[in-house]
């Protein structure tokens, strides 16, 4: 796991986007959460909780050339789903999950982080939300 | 098409306008006279097959300075130039030579912006001398073309994928208001291009979007365009911003004054200038005979033709960011052109969705035979 957040703070550092390790943990999280309503059939039956779905699925993407363009029709349904419901807005009740699941993280962090060496921020998030999985009450 | 309720203010405004200086049947009749003078004239040496009067005379919308536009259809050579100039009782008359098989030809085959309208402009032209009933083929063969399919889908593509850009834009500025301006241009090029009348040039856009009753469409694009006042004051500041603009953007890129331009008539060498000194031309004389909205869209339609010189074709940046880079100053002077231009809001959105959709449903035969084409 990982390539999301570290495609963040890509961003964030490029961009000067001033977002701190909780902003981008939260921004990971909504992306899968998204990405998992939008892009995966039913039948896969991914957790909506965002934090248990950050534990267990990591993201690999690829780009390849379609073997037809899009048509006009499907481009006409893909404009009228920005138009009506744009892709940048995260159901509110999934950012709430998310910010549950960080506070929970957080409060746990805080309390080991004085006890044990230094991580790098990364290893921190992974390790904040391996624990915010086991704390959510849905993932549990 | 857009919307079906009620027009509300610049677009009832703009109704009015073009009902109000519709030409009178006896101005009509007056130049209908002059034109068959002039094929009289012609009959005594050459061959003709047919005499049309196109143009603004034609479609019923030439102000009192408008050029008399004659075609005169040649059944056999001719001694005559091409084209010949002439005043007759105070009228400029314009009068253009083409052999009949050239004539026809222009109907045979489908086409794009340049094609369509060379066609429709016979299409809809009304004769004063035609024993041969070409006046009637002529026009049955404009309408029968069809846009080219494949240039048709890009356009309409690049709309669609626009719209998905600015719907996934979370908070919509000043700078999303040139995409949607050019969603919309696009919007009513192809709305046009369905038309008999074709596109023929921006002074008549959305005169003719009116008379194809679009009427809706031309209230989005008055919209985009942030033209609110038929006052004249507003013409005058929108005239004022396009022509400041031009003139600082021919300096910079070494093309010879507007008023130089409009003097050559014929430039080859600065054909695309030219086009956009002659549209705010048009800009003003439009003003000149009181139609107010439609001088401040043209007007600032030459300033979008303007940028537009100096951006490269396969640029993917706006019109804004092509004058950014060739000089600041220049940026400042267009965005001051569309100063008064709100914010563009989603329900402007979903007006050019519904308005690309209606094309797309309008045409699905003609993409999908396109598509096929394509793919092989």
């Amino acid at each position: 796991m990982g390539e999301i957040f570290h495609a963040l703070e890509v961003l964030n550092r490029s961009m000067k986007l001033g977002l701190n390790g909780k902003d981008l943990l939260r921004a990971e999280m909504g992306f899968k959460s998204a990405l998992a309503m939008q892009g995966n059939p039913a039948m896969v039956k991914l957790a909506s909780d965002p934090a248990r779905l950050a534990e267990s699925y990591e993201l690999k993407a690829t780009l390849r050339k379609r073997d037809a363009k899009l048509s006009l029709d499907q481009l006409s349904t893909l404009a009228g789903q920005a138009v009506t419901t744009p892709r940048t807005r995260v159901a509110l009740a999934t950012f709430k999950q998310i910010d549950k699941a960080i506070a929970g993280a957080a409060t746990s962090a805080a309390t080991t982080s004085t006890k044990t060496a230094p991580l790098s921020a990364g290893v921190k998030m992974g390790a904040a939300k391996a624990k915010a999985a086991k704390t959510t009450p849905e993932g549990s | 098409m857009v919307a079906s309720r009620p027009l509300a203010g610049p677009a009832r405004s703009l109704a009015a306008e073009i009902g109000v200086h519709e030409v009178s049947q006896g101005t009509l009749e007056h130049r209908l006279g002059l034109a068959r003078r002039v094929v009289a004239d012609a009959q005594r040496s050459e061959r003709l097959h047919a005499g049309l009067v196109v143009g603004s005379t034609a479609l019923r919308r030439c102000g009192p300075r408008a050029d008399l536009d004659i075609v005169l259809i040649l059944d056999g050579p001719s001694d005559h130039p091409p084209f010949e100039s002439r005043d007759i009782e105070g009228v400029h008359v314009e009068i253009e030579r083409l052999p009949h098989h050239d004539a026809v030809s222009l109907a045979m085959s489908d086409g794009w912006t340049w094609e369509l309208r060379a066609a429709s402009r016979l299409g809809c032209g009304l004769p004063v001398f035609d024993p041969h009933g070409f006046a009637t083929r002529m026009r049955n063969q404009a309408a029968a073309q069809q846009p080219d399919a494949q240039c048709w889908e890009s356009t309409l593509r690049d709309v669609y994928l626009s719209l998905c850009v600015l719907g996934n834009t979370a908070a919509l500025g000043t700078v999303h208001g040139e995409t949607l301006r050019s969603v919309f241009d696009k919007l009513t090029l192809l709305t046009l291009l369905r038309g008999p009348r074709r596109y023929q040039k921006p002074k008549w856009a959305l005169a003719d979007l009116i008379h194809a009753g679009h009427a809706s469409l031309c209230e989005a694009v008055l919209n985009c365009y942030g033209i609110r006042s038929n006052s004249v004051k507003a013409t005058a500041a929108a005239i004022g911003r396009s022509k400041a603009l031009v003139a600082a953007l021919y300096a910079a890129t070494c093309v010879p004054t507007h008023a130089t331009l409009l003097a050559m008539a014929h430039a080859p060498q600065f054909a695309e200038a030219s086009y956009v000194s002659r549209t705010l031309d048009d800009a003003e004389e439009l003003a000149a005979s009181g139609c107010q909205l439609q001088a401040q869209y043209v007007a600032k339609l030459a300033a979008r033709l303007a940028a537009a010189l100096v951006s490269s074709p396969d640029s993917s940046g706006s019109l804004l960011d092509g004058l950014q880079a060739l000089d600041a100053s220049l940026a400042s002077l267009y965005r001051d052109v569309f100063a008064d231009a709100p914010v563009p809001r989603r329900w402007q959105l979903q007006q050019a969705l519904a308005c690309a959709d209606f094309l797309l449903a309008e045409t699905a035969p003609a993409s999908r035979r396109n598509a096929a084409r394509i793919s092989a």
